[in-house]
């Protein structure tokens, strides 16, 4: 996203009144956007902000460090609105940190941004020897030892420290080799003890760059530091000031309870109702290994009292066999408090995982890889987080689910990590509770385009693909490959129809096709499949209702289809009768194994609501061409 | 960089609502201009010309159009 958005309500002066609608707007941002954000924010005041929203938890945070800190402010500025917190951001005097740190604290929080500068520059000699760096450093951790422990006693709010990487400009001074690691080595000590003061006071957090440093560019630029003591790029101020950002959201104390984990490309890696059970990467393999990966991060929040659920848009039977049996899965049935599989949209289903176990829906966390999902729980319950992964990438998955740090927490306690059994009891007693959801009112928003389209060369993988890969929304199951496929279209009398889907969140492909053919005054459809992805919405009403008018627009007189059973295809037994086919005797020559159906073409459907068709059926041809 | 692609970039950057004329200002005159900016126009234009900008003219420029005049063309 761009911050145009943001400028125009600063511009108008709307900044106060709607700063709430802050929060999803930079929900998915990047840090640098979030920085831009945060600049526009800058003339903002915390109390016009809470006057004009009341009830908002505000925080003030003070900003010192041993080099220039005013970089960092903007970025800070912009995640606390990321987070719907009104905050108050001051900076001390550059350099000044020890001045500040001695006085009592007065804000909610207190960051000191540290660098290797806040050692170096208590050396007074130009030159040095890594003894030297080693009395400088535990000086200094002696003033943070001592400035912490006064915190704890006089100050107020938390105290939030921040470890010192040592650059390659300072360690290649050191000629001496074994000195040089020496150095690393006394800093690494440093860097140790200065982490071990957050581990012991409550009051005081250390937050460590290094781990930080891995996910970015470069960390650091001589120009910058040399001629305006700015110890760190914007990328690692960005990542920093949301780590502030996620702690500043824990000290408003609002924790997210529960992870409710979309299955299909997120969890493991293919599509349940395509493939069945057997046929899911979390395994081996590029992709089941990074399947494996996520999977085992998602326990590892489990253990330490994260509530996992499911919200699966699958058949609830074999989603419960799968979680049951399937022998690689890491995350089994029983580690989830709850699990909701079906066909409704989860902007529907996600929040009543919360009702099921009796938490807030403010308490959830939902990763699916589908935009579309996502996108409409942000517009619709911008009160769920929610984490957005790529089904093509999942060894992203882990650093997406943990990114937000949505399930940080000042502190766990073995009640945290016991809690997910109770929920559990309390999601069995609400399996029997049912609710219903507006269908049409997402439908409506949904803004759904179906395309009916003329295929080219270009397509034939995907058909052929859609064929073999269609297990349950396959009306006769034939199998085509990629030949079978391109003589269909090069056949004068065969009519190809694949559809393509696209909603206001995005585009889902080719998600179906029918195969038919003109015999004389009759239409026959050979084979209609379509994805599960894109079912509940009417799709499959609008497609075969344009089917149906075309052929009458071509002076058809009836449409034939069939439908074949298969252990797997049971969910479009009624298919055609649903759309006005009468049940018919097996016409000689086709297959007896299925049920054969005819429209009479009499009475045509209308248009199906919300739904938008564009048809480019061919015009008719009758072996003519 | 066009004088006009400048100033979009001054404008995303650090949200100044700036116009031509005002290139000219000094910055000790610029309202709501501070020395931060600078350093986050800096990074804005290396990202945007994707090569190395001149820092030590950067920070040695009195106006808007000499920090556009050290990026070049």
């Amino acid at each position: 996203m761009n911050t145009d958005r943001i400028r125009a309500l600063r511009d108008e002066g709307a900044l106060a009144e709607r700063y709430l609608e802050l929060g999803p707007l930079l929900a998915a941002a990047d840090t640098a956007t979030v920085r831009r954000a945060g600049a526009l924010l800058g003339g903002l005041s915390c109390q016009d902000v809470v006057a004009a929203n009341p009830g908002i938890p505000t925080i003030a945070i003070s900003v010192t460090g041993s080099g220039t800190i005013a970089p960092l402010l903007p970025a800070l500025t912009g995640e606390l609105a990321r987070h719907g917190l009104a905050g108050q951001v001051s900076a001390g005097d550059p350099g000044a940190y020890a001045l500040h740190l001695a006085r009592p604290a007065a804000a909610d929080l207190t960051l000191c941004l540290l660098d290797a500068s806040a050692v170096f520059d208590r050396i007074v000699s130009p030159v040095w020897t890594v003894d030297d760096v080693g009395t400088a450093a535990a000086e200094l951790l002696g003033l943070l030892r001592g400035f912490a422990a006064s915190h704890t006693e006089r100050g107020r709010g938390a105290l939030v420290l921040t470890t010192a990487p040592l650059w390659s400009s300072w360690t290649n001074q050191v000629l001496d080799l074994r000195e040089r690691a020496r150095l690393g080595a006394v800093w690494r000590r440093f860097t140790a003890d200065l982490l071990e003061l957050g581990t012991s006071a409550d009051t005081v957090y250390v937050i460590d760059l290094d781990p930080l440093l891995g996910d970015l560019g470069p960390a650091r630029d001589a120009r910058l530091e040399g001629y305006a003591h700015v110890a760190y790029t914007d990328a690692l101020l960005g990542a920093l000031a949301r780590q502030v950002g996620h702690l500043a959201r824990g000290l408003c104390g609002r924790p997210r309870k529960c992870l409710v984990l979309d299955l299909d490309g997120t969890l493991w890696g293919g599509t349940l109702a395509e493939s069945g059970g057997d046929g899911l990467d979390m395994a081996e393999g590029f992709r089941g290994e990074a399947h494996r990966r996520f999977q085992r991060a998602v326990a590892q929040l489990g253990s330490q009292g994260v509530l996992l659920a499911v919200c699966s848009k699958n058949d609830a039977a074999e989603v419960d066999q799968v979680l049951r049996t399937h022998p690689d899965l890491l995350v089994r049935r029983d580690d989830f408090v709850t699990v909701l599989a079906g066909w409704e949209p989860k902007v529907a289903t996600v929040p009543r995982v919360a009702e099921r176990i009796g938490i807030g829906v403010d308490s959830l966390v939902f990763v699916d890889d589908s935009t579309t999902e996502t996108g409409l729980i942000r517009a619709n319950r911008p009160e769920i987080a929610v984490v957005d992964v790529d089904a093509d990438e999942p060894a992203t998955h882990v650093d997406r689910l943990l990114a937000e740090g949505w399930f940080d927490a000042t502190t766990i306690t073995a009640e945290d990590r016991e809690r997910a059994e109770a929920y559990r009891t309390e999601a069995r007693r609400a399996d029997f509770r049912t609710g219903f959801s507006s269908l049409t009112d997402y439908l409506a928003e949904l803004d759904t385009r179906l395309d009916i389209f003329a295929p080219g060369p270009a397509d034939v993988a995907r058909l052929a693909q859609l064929t073999q890969r269609t297990n349950q929304f396959n009306l006769m199951t034939l199998r085509l490959d990629e030949s079978a496929v391109r003589a269909a279209l090069s056949d004068a009398d065969s009519v190809v129809a694949p559809i393509r889907v696209r909603d206001r969140f995005g585009d889902h492909g080719v998600v179906g096709v029918v195969f038919a053919r003109r015999d004389g005054g009759t239409v026959l459809i050979d084979n209609l499949v379509m994805s599960c992805r894109v079912l509940g919405r009417g799709i499959e009403s609008a497609w075969i209702g344009e089917l149906l008018r075309w052929a009458a627009a071509q002076g058809a007189s009836a449409v034939i289809g069939g439908y074949k059973p298969t252990p797997r295809n049971g969910r479009v037994e009624n298919l055609l009768p649903e759309h006005g086919f009468a049940p018919i005797d097996t016409p000689a020559g086709f297959d007896p194994a299925a049920r054969w159906f005819r429209h009479d073409l009499a009475e045509l459907p209308g248009p199906v609501a919300n739904l938008t068709v564009e048809s480019a059926l061919p015009a008719p041809t009758g072996g003519t061409r | 960089m066009s004088p006009d692609a400048f100033l979009e970039l001054v404008r995303d950057e650090v949200g100044l609502e700036l116009a031509e004329p005002d290139l000219d200002t000094a910055f000790d005159d610029l309202e709501g201009w501070d020395s931060v900016m600078m350093l986050k126009l800096l990074g804005a234009v290396e990202q945007a010309t994707g090569r190395p900008a001149p820092m030590m003219a950067f920070l040695e420029a009195t106006s808007l159009r000499g920090v556009h005049a050290v990026i070049g063309p």
